[in-house]
């Protein structure tokens, strides 16, 4: 069995370091176009990296679709490691909807004929996470995400997927497959300064879009504003008696006008501390299921 | 008149707080819509958490239960939930943003070519379609979408954003039970799920932290906090102190050096307080605090504070918890 190519799709992040009030209107719009490789991505790289190390695949050929001005952001995918790393070439104020960024990844995927694709998960689009999905969809392959570790075994891929509480679901896949990556823990290797700046010397290969796929560029379901983000609070749990501990420790350095009541210290015979604290648990509904 | 399906999910038996959370939402949208909220969920033994769904908004309460569902598997959850929907017509549908919701919300847009948008805080009908709001740039922006026409909006929700409303006295529970989609071959096989190993556990992924400090003495007494956090089902955890006495490795250390954690539970055993610990503790919902020193400041923060010796009470809590709820002494 021959090893497939791995493609690295991804877009670089646009960095945005302080806001401004846009010309028109109240809406208001990044301030800063300096592009960065988001964590995302950096993960999905560093499992192509990884899977070529340990002989799973043959080349990983990085491909994104981005302005050139993102240029030394592509460059820290070559100084990684990456043998090959493309550029589909858009104008600077593309707006790059979900569906134009899959059209044309599809299109320069197929080009490479790499028979696995990786992503990092939410990481590529407009932050809805459906473009590994809707690239699946078009190459034929399966969609596997929030992928933690990936292995390439006689054709098939095995994947460990990270789900809540620190459970893993395992599946596996035949080739083709989209395989979106999860961004955490960032676990990715060390760019050294001089490995970056060798690989900003040399130039990325750009990849012109075809005419149709250019098209979609401009299209945009419903309207957008941008407006300042806001500070939400999580409502969960109920809260403890006298306060949330950040009262309490607020009360006690005097940075807080409300009054908190400091539960007492329970003291005395060990077994009936131990039956109160499990009864505490119990109350707060925070015994596992098994025990109750 | 919009009509709302949620997809509601389940674990260890009990539906998740974010689908009660989602069934408020529609339930709020849909008092000044007059549309039906119904709710859609999957799994094994699943029937009898209808009652529950419906307390929070559902008015109907479509259930798979097939052994065949104990775990998410992508494709059959697909084809089982697009045909409701298809069946159904919701305008809109809100699923949990969470690895099952963001894998299945992915899948039913591209399936039924239908707009998603992820991880919204707030979501309104309009006279010219639906609103949406949603964080964008790690949260410096917030973004506005207004005028979403499609006839089916897939929309997910991070858990504990929304908040959730109290239940509402049950007029009828209406159980439609659902038909699970066979698949004769499949392109993805689910060969696993392995459970989360509490000794491996990542800190940001525990709702329960046993925490060991330097009141516990020596090395071997951490294995009384190792055997509580296996019987709760937590991580283990450790001070700056504990860490540089080679107790427990690096990735245990919580505190301003460490990880910041925000568990449902936090347990401090024979830990003082300082600061550098603290602020990465202080966010859990509840503390136990347990310190020979009466003046110890983890006490201002615990919820429940036990002024005694931590090895004899671990023990002693830990007899009391099998001997309570019948726990065999090798299993968790």
């Amino acid at each position: 069995m021959t090893c497939p190519d791995a493609c690295v799709c991804f877009k670089p992040a646009l960095q945005v370091t302080t806001v401004t009030e846009a010309g028109q209107g109240p809406a208001l719009a990044p301030s800063s176009s300096r592009f960065l490789m988001d964590a995302g991505s950096a993960c999905a790289l560093e499992s192509a990296l990884t899977l070529r190390e340990l002989g799973e695949v043959h080349h990983v050929i990085c491909i994104s679709v981005a302005p050139k001005t993102s240029d030394p952001a592509l460059a820290w995918c070559r100084a990684a490691g990456a043998d090959r790393v493309l550029r589909v070439d858009v104008p600077s104020n593309a707006n790059l909807n979900t569906r134009a960024t899959v059209a044309l990844l599809a299109e320069c995927i197929q080009d490479t004929g790499a028979g696995l694709v990786l992503t990092g998960q939410r990481s590529i689009d407009e932050s809805n996470g459906l473009v590994a999905a809707s690239l699946a969809a078009i190459l034929d392959a399966a969609y596997l995400s929030n992928v933690a570790d990936v292995q390439i075994l006689e054709g098939e891929v095995k994947i460990s997927r990270r789900i809540e509480r620190g459970h893993r679901q395992l599946w596996n896949a035949r080739l083709p497959a989209v395989v979106a990556v999860d961004p955490e823990p960032k676990n990715y290797r060390y760019v050294s300064v001089a490995n970056l700046a060798l690989a900003k010397n040399e130039s990325v290969e750009t990849v012109a879009p075809s005419t149709e796929n250019l098209k979609l560029i401009s299209q945009h379901m419903g309207q957008t504003k941008l407006t300042p983000g806001r500070v939400r609070t999580r409502h969960s749990g109920l809260p403890a008696k006298g306060g949330t501990a950040t009262d309490r420790m607020q009360a006690m350095m005097g940075t807080t006008s409300k009054t908190v009541v400091r539960p007492p210290i329970l003291r005395g015979d060990i077994d009936d501390l131990a039956e109160r604290t499990l009864a505490f648990l119990k109350d707060k509904g925070l015994l596992p299921k098994s025990g109750e | 008149m919009p009509d709302i399906l949620v997809f509601a999910e389940h674990r260890d038996g009990e539906v998740e707080e974010v689908s009660l959370e989602l069934l408020s939402e529609a339930r709020l949208i849909n008092r000044s819509n007059n549309g039906n909220v119904m709710a859609v969920i999957l799994g094994w033994g699943v029937s009898s958490m209808a009652a529950e769904l419906t307390a929070h908004g559902a008015n109907k309460v479509f259930a798979a239960d097939d052994v065949q569902l104990e775990h998410y598997n992508p494709l059959i959850w697909l084809e089982t939930v697009s045909g409701l929907c298809q069946r159904q017509t919701p305008d809109l549908v809100l699923l949990p943003a969470t690895t099952t919701g963001e894998d299945l919300a992915a899948r039913l847009a591209v399936r039924n070519d239908w707009p998603l948008y992820s991880r919204i805080t707030k979501i309104k009908f309009q006279r010219n379609g639906i609103q949406v709001v949603r964080p964008v740039y790690a949260g410096k922006l917030q973004e506005t979408i207004t005028g979403i026409t499609s006839p089916t909006c897939l929309v997910t929700v991070t858990p504990g954003v929304i908040g959730m409303r109290p239940a509402e006295n049950i007029v009828d529970v209406r159980l439609i039970p659902l038909d699970v989609v066979r698949l004769a071959d499949s392109s993805i096989k689910v060969t696993g799920f392995v459970p989360a190993d509490p000794r491996n556990l990542d800190l940001n992924e525990a709702d329960v932290i046993i925490s060991a400090g330097r009141g516990l003495g020596q090395a071997e007494n951490v294995a009384f906090v190792e055997e509580l956090a296996q019987l709760l089902g937590g991580a283990v955890a450790a001070t700056r102190v504990a860490v540089d006495l080679g107790w427990l490795n690096k990735k245990s250390q919580v505190g301003q050096t460490g990880t910041t954690v925000k568990p449902k539970l936090y347990i401090a055993c024979g830990i003082s307080g300082a600061t550098q610990h603290t602020i990465g503790m202080k966010e859990s919902t509840t503390i136990v605090a347990i310190n020979t020193d009466p003046t110890a400041p983890i006490f201002n923060l615990a919820d429940l504070s036990l002024n005694c010796d931590v090895l004899q009470l671990l023990p002693a809590l830990i007899n009391q918890y099998k001997n309570k709820y019948k726990v065999a002494d090798d299993l968790p």
